[in-house]
């Protein structure tokens, strides 16, 4: 009896089927079949009104047939208003803003003593996109900078190696016992110097290697149809002014207020506002170090 | 005065709805066709007829959102399970987000009539 039931269904199913074409009709009846029979191995459904109830959820022949037609590549014209098939979303390539600029600050930011590489280091703690690991070997390779390693190379004085003439008392005049001030970093020297300065560039590289690789492996991210004009409102034109002309106008008081404009507004990412941040920052204390820089010497 | 089934409304919202509720359930693992479809036709409202559901599985492997592979069970036949593929991520990322602001939308013109003019900024 259930079997007959199923039977019969199948066989509506198949007749139903027929303004498909053959190789679709073969797969709709085949993959209710298996529904069918999978429903029946878990062992759920056993007697008569079991399978009644199967096949009613399953639903009328005719319906799932039209429901299969519906998805044919050939389609009378859709009567206007009723659902059209999704357009694919326009996406975009997941960007790796923030950790360019990490990077940057980590490398020839670092020409800005320690600002500027010290923002680097918080944009590179900062991204989702590095391991620990990473991270850790950004930050040690090399403290400060390579520029900072440079500038110190240039302000603090090398090894500075005098001797004084001594006059003996058959009137010769030779050299005295030789003195050595400031430091040294022995016979290695050069090359730790070269390490120095080539080894975080080399750090950066493979860092923004790595983030790239990891951000292709992300999802697309969805650019919203309406994206553009619309995007901009009071608050995003606000932030730019005070951040672009404002500065000139107020200096610090501006730049700071349209900052917070920024990440106020929906319209950037954290990342975009993170790189903004990045900059001003750089931005605001160069003066800072170059004045104070001035008053040491 | 009572809308027939087909001239329902929200019959064709749902149609819409449909695939990306598929690919959702797709999201964290891959799952058997019956599987598939007694879990959407539990939800509340879903689905009237699960038998529809297949057409659309198939639509959707056409279309490269989902993928088919033939696995051994445990107990009975063999079952075709079906996975999400990076295109139907995508697709379900995109509609995630469409939907998100088409559901506030609607719902603050339910709540409130549209009674509160303008737009935040």
């Amino acid at each position: 009896m259930v079997d007959e039931l199923v039977a019969d269904y199948l066989a509506r199913l198949d007749r139903a089927a027929q303004v498909l074409a053959p190789d679709r009709r073969t797969e709709l009846v085949e993959e209710i079949r298996d529904h069918i029979t999978q429903a029946r191995a878990s062992g759920t459904v056993g007697d008569e009104a079991a399978v009644r109830t199967l096949l009613d959820r399953l639903g009328d022949p005719d319906e799932i047939v039209a429901a299969a037609r519906e998805g044919e590549p050939v389609v009378p014209p859709a009567p206007a208003g009723t659902w059209a098939p999704p357009q694919p979303w326009p996406t975009r390539r997941p960007s790796i803003g923030l950790e360019i600029a990490a990077v940057l600050l980590l490398t020839v930011g670092s020409i800005i003593p320690l600002v500027g590489w010290l923002i680097g280091v918080v944009l590179l703690w900062s991204s989702r996109r590095w391991t620990v690991v990473d991270k850790l070997m950004g930050t040690l390779i090399v403290p400060g900078g390579p520029l900072a390693i440079a500038l110190l190379a240039v302000v603090v004085p090398g090894q500075v190696c005098s001797s004084a003439s001594v006059t003996q008392s058959d009137g010769s005049i030779v050299d005295g016992p030789t003195t050595c001030t400031g430091t040294t970093l022995g016979p290695f020297g050069p090359a730790i110097l070269v390490f120095w300065l080539v080894a975080p560039f080399v750090v950066g590289g493979v860092l923004l290697r790595r983030a790239r690789l990891r951000a292709d492996r992300e999802p697309w991210i969805p650019v919203a149809p309406s994206s553009g004009s619309s995007r901009w409102g009071g608050l995003e034109i606000a932030a730019v002014l005070l951040l672009g002309l404002g500065s000139f106008l107020i200096p610090v008081v501006a730049p700071i207020a349209g900052l917070v404009c920024a990440w106020a507004s929906t319209a950037w990412t954290s990342r975009e506002k993170w790189i903004a941040t990045a900059i001003l920052g750089c931005g605001l204390l160069l003066p800072v170090v170059v004045i104070v820089a001035a008053r040491i010497r | 005065m009572e809308p027939g089934e087909t001239r329902n409304p929200l019959t064709q919202l749902r149609r819409g709805v449909l695939e990306f509720c598929v690919l959702a359930l797709l999201r964290e693992e891959e799952r058997y066709g019956f599987d598939l479809v007694r879990r959407l036709g539990d939800i509340d409202g879903m689905v009237t007829s699960e038998g529809t559901i297949y057409p659309l599985l198939s639509r959707l492997r056409r279309d490269g959102w989902v993928s088919t592979s033939w696995q051994e069970s445990e107990a009975g036949p063999p079952r075709r399970y079906y996975a999400i593929t990076p295109a139907g991520r995508h697709a379900l990322s995109g509609f995630g987000l469409e939907w998100q602001r088409f559901r506030d939308s609607v719902d603050a013109l339910l709540q409130t009539g549209g009674g509160r003019g303008g737009h935040d900024g």
